[in-house]
C-alpha cells in the first residue's frame, strides 16, 4: 500500500468550473516524485486539496491508511503532510528565527524547537545568519529557503514542494534543488514536487506524474519520462525540441 | 503655550479612548479583511450594558468594563460562528461582509431604540464631574481613568499577541492568513477568538463611552465615521498604526475644537481620511496590498 494514495479526486474553486477533474495517484514513501504537465493542467490544485486547503468535489485521499479527505489543514499537517506553496508565504513582518518557530506551531515543547531549529539552520547556514532579519528584506532565494525550512521544522513525513525554482535566478534554483535532492536521496524523505523547470524536477526526482487538463495521463520512471514519445509528442514538444536546438 | 499644552493633554486623553475603539476595529481587519461597519454600533451597546448594570446595582461603569469585557467576548465569538461562515467561501468574501456588518449596525441600532429608546444617557459616577490639577493644567478625573483602562487593555492586548501562543496564531493569520494555515494555525479558531476580542474591546470601549460622554442609539453613525478614519490612517490592520493615529487625529482636532470651533473639530478625521488617501494610501503603518 502507498504512504499516500489519491482516488478520483474531482475539484474546482468556487462556483468554477472543475480544475482537477479525476486524478488518482499513488505516493511510495522514500520517493521523490515529480508532477509534471502544461499550466492549468491542476498540478496546483491537487496539492491544495491533498494539504486540505481546497476540499475535494468528489474522491478521497488516503494517509497511512488513514483518510484524509475533509480534514482541516491542520489536522493534515499534525498528521504528517505538509505543503511550501508557491509564493513562499512567509510571515513578512516576522524575523527569519520568528518564522521558523511559526513552522513548529503544532509543536508545543520549546525544547524541541530549539532542537529542530539548530538542525534545520544546518541545512541553510544562511538563516543562521539571517536569524534576527525580517522575513520581507530577504532575497528570493533566502525566502525558498526559509519557505523549505520552516517546512521542515514540523518534522513531515510527506513533503509536497510546489514550483520551488520560480522566480528564482538560475544558480539560486540550483542551489534549491540540491537541498531538494538532499531531502530525497540522503534523507529519504517521502516528496511530491511540482516544478515548470521539468529537466531540473525530474532530475531529482525517482518517479512522475504527467497531468494535462486535469487529470493524469501517464506516469513513469522520471529519468525515462522526457524520453516517452507520448510525453514528448503531448506536453513537452517545445521543451524538448529547445533541448535539442544547439545553442 | 500653558494653553496649548492643556489642549495637548485633553486631546491625548481622548485619543487613548479612540486607540481602544479602533484597536477591535483593525484586530478584526488585520485578522479576517473584515470592515466591521458594526463595532461602533456594539460600543454602543457596550454603553447601554455598563448603563442598564449603573443603573440597577450602582456597579461603578469600571467595573461593568470588568464585566461587559467577557460578556461581549462570548457574545461576540458565537455572533461570529452563527454569521460568517456561511460567507466565508463567497468570492465577494469583502463586498458580503460590508453588506453583512453594515445590516448588523442597522439592527443593532434599530433592536436598542426599540428596548432602550433613543433618548440620551450617561452613567453619572462621583468622578465624571471631578478634575485634578497639577501646576495651571488640569486633568479631568473621568478622562484620565478612561485613558488609563484604554492603556491597560491595550498592554494586555499586547501581551496576548505577542506572547501567548495563540497570540502568534493571530499576527500569523493578520501577516498571511494562507501561510498560517500551512503551518497549522486553525484560522476558524483564530477567527473566532479575534472577533471575540473584537467584541470585548468595543463592550470595554462602551463602558467607557457611557461616561465620557451622553449616548443614544444612532449615534454609532458618528463613531463608525471617527474610526474607520483612524485605522485608514493607521494602515489597516496595523495595531500600532491603529494607536498612534487616534492620539494623533485626537490631538489635532482637540486644537483646531480649541483655535477654530467645536464644529470644525470632527472635520480632521475626514481631512485627514482625505489627505492620507491621496499621499499614502496604505496608511502610516500599513502595507502595499499584496495581490
Amino acid at each position: 500500500m502507498a504512504l499516500l494514495e489519491l482516488r478520483g479526486i474531482r475539484a474546482g474553486y468556487g462556483i468554477g468550473p472543475d480544475i482537477v477533474t479525476d486524478v488518482s495517484l499513488d505516493v511510495e514513501a522514500g520517493r521523490t516524485h515529480c508532477l509534471i504537465g502544461p499550466n492549468g493542467a491542476g498540478k496546483s490544485t491537487l496539492l491544495k486539496v491533498i494539504a486540505g486547503l481546497l476540499p475535494p468535489r468528489a474522491g478521497t485521499v488516503v494517509f497511512d491508511g488513514q483518510p484524509l479527505t475533509g480534514r482541516r489543514p491542520d489536522r493534515v499537517l499534525a498528521g504528517g503532510v505538509c505543503f511550501v506553496p508557491q509564493d513562499r508565504n512567509l510571515f513578512p513582518e516576522m524575523t527569519v528565527k520568528e518564522n521558523l518557530v511559526m513552522g513548529a506551531y503544532l509543536v508545543r515543547d520549546r525544547a524541541v524547537i530549539n532542537n529542530r531549529m539548530e538542525r534545520v539552520v544546518e541545512m541553510f547556514p544562511i538563516l543562521a545568519e539571517r536569524s534576527h532579519q525580517v522575513a520581507q528584506t530577504l532575497s528570493g532565494g533566502e525566502q525558498q529557503q526559509l519557505s523549505l525550512a520552516r517546512a521542515l521544522m514540523i518534522e513531515p513525513k510527506v513533503m509536497m514542494i510546489d514550483e520551488p525554482s520560480l522566480g528564482l535566478a538560475p544558480q539560486v534554483a540550483t542551489q534549491i534543488f540540491d537541498v531538494i535532492k538532499r531531502l530525497g536521496a540522503d534523507m529519504g524523505m517521502t516528496l511530491l514536487l511540482v516544478e515548470q523547470n521539468v529537466r531540473m524536477g525530474l532530475a531529482v526526482s525517482d518517479w512522475s506524474f504527467v497531468l494535462d487538463l486535469g487529470s493524469k495521463r501517464f506516469e513513469g520512471p522520471a529519468d525515462a519520462i522526457l524520453d516517452d514519445p507520448r510525453i514528448r509528442d503531448l506536453y513537452l514538444g517545445r521543451l524538448a525540441e529547445r533541448r535539442e536546438r544547439p545553442t | 503655550m500653558t494653553q496649548a499644552i492643556q489642549v495637548v493633554i485633553l486631546g491625548t486623553l481622548l485619543g487613548g479612548v479612540y486607540a481602544l475603539m479602533a484597536s477591535g476595529l483593525t484586530i478584526l481587519f488585520g485578522v479576517m479583511r473584515v470592515v466591521n461597519i458594526s463595532h461602533a454600533a456594539f460600543i454602543i451597546l457596550g454603553a447601554f450594558f455598563t448603563f442598564f448594570l449603573w443603573e440597577s446595582t450602582g456597579l461603578d461603569p469600571l467595573l461593568g468594563m470588568l464585566v461587559a469585557l467577557p460578556v461581549f467576548f462570548i457574545f461576540g465569538a458565537v455572533l461570529y460562528r452563527a454569521l460568517f461562515p456561511r460567507v466565508e467561501g463567497s468570492p465577494r468574501f469583502s463586498e458580503m461582509t460590508v453588506l453583512l456588518t453594515f445590516g448588523l449596525a442597522f439592527m443593532t441600532e434599530g433592536l436598542m431604540t426599540y428596548f432602550f429608546t433613543g433618548i440620551f444617557r450617561q452613567t453619572a459616577p462621583s468622578y465624571r464631574v471631578e478634575a485634578f490639577e497639577f501646576g495651571s493644567f488640569y486633568v479631568p478625573t473621568a478622562q484620565f481613568y478612561a485613558l488609563l483602562a484604554s492603556v491597560v487593555l491595550l498592554v494586555c492586548l499586547w501581551a496576548f499577541l505577542t506572547y501567548t501562543h495563540t497570540g502568534y496564531g493571530v499576527r500569523a493569520t493578520m501577516q498571511n492568513r494562507m501561510a498560517a494555515q500551512i503551518v497549522g494555525v486553525d484560522v476558524r479558531r483564530v477567527s473566532t477568538i479575534s472577533f471575540g476580542i473584537g467584541m470585548a474591546l468595543a463592550g470595554a470601549a462602551g463602558a467607557l463611552v457611557s461616561f465620557l460622554f451622553p449616548f443614544f442609539p444612532a449615534r454609532h453613525w458618528q463613531w463608525i465615521a471617527i474610526l474607520l478614519s483612524l485605522i485608514v490612517l493607521g494602515g489597516l490592520g496595523s495595531l500600532k498604526g491603529a494607536v498612534i493615529g487616534a492620539i494623533g487625529l485626537a490631538v489635532i482636532s482637540a486644537f483646531v475644537s480649541r483655535y477654530i470651533g467645536p464644529v470644525w473639530s470632527p472635520m480632521v478625521f475626514y481631512g485627514a481620511l482625505f489627505i492620507i488617501l491621496l499621499v499614502r494610501p496604505q496608511g502610516l503603518f500599513g502595507h502595499q496590498a499584496r495581490v
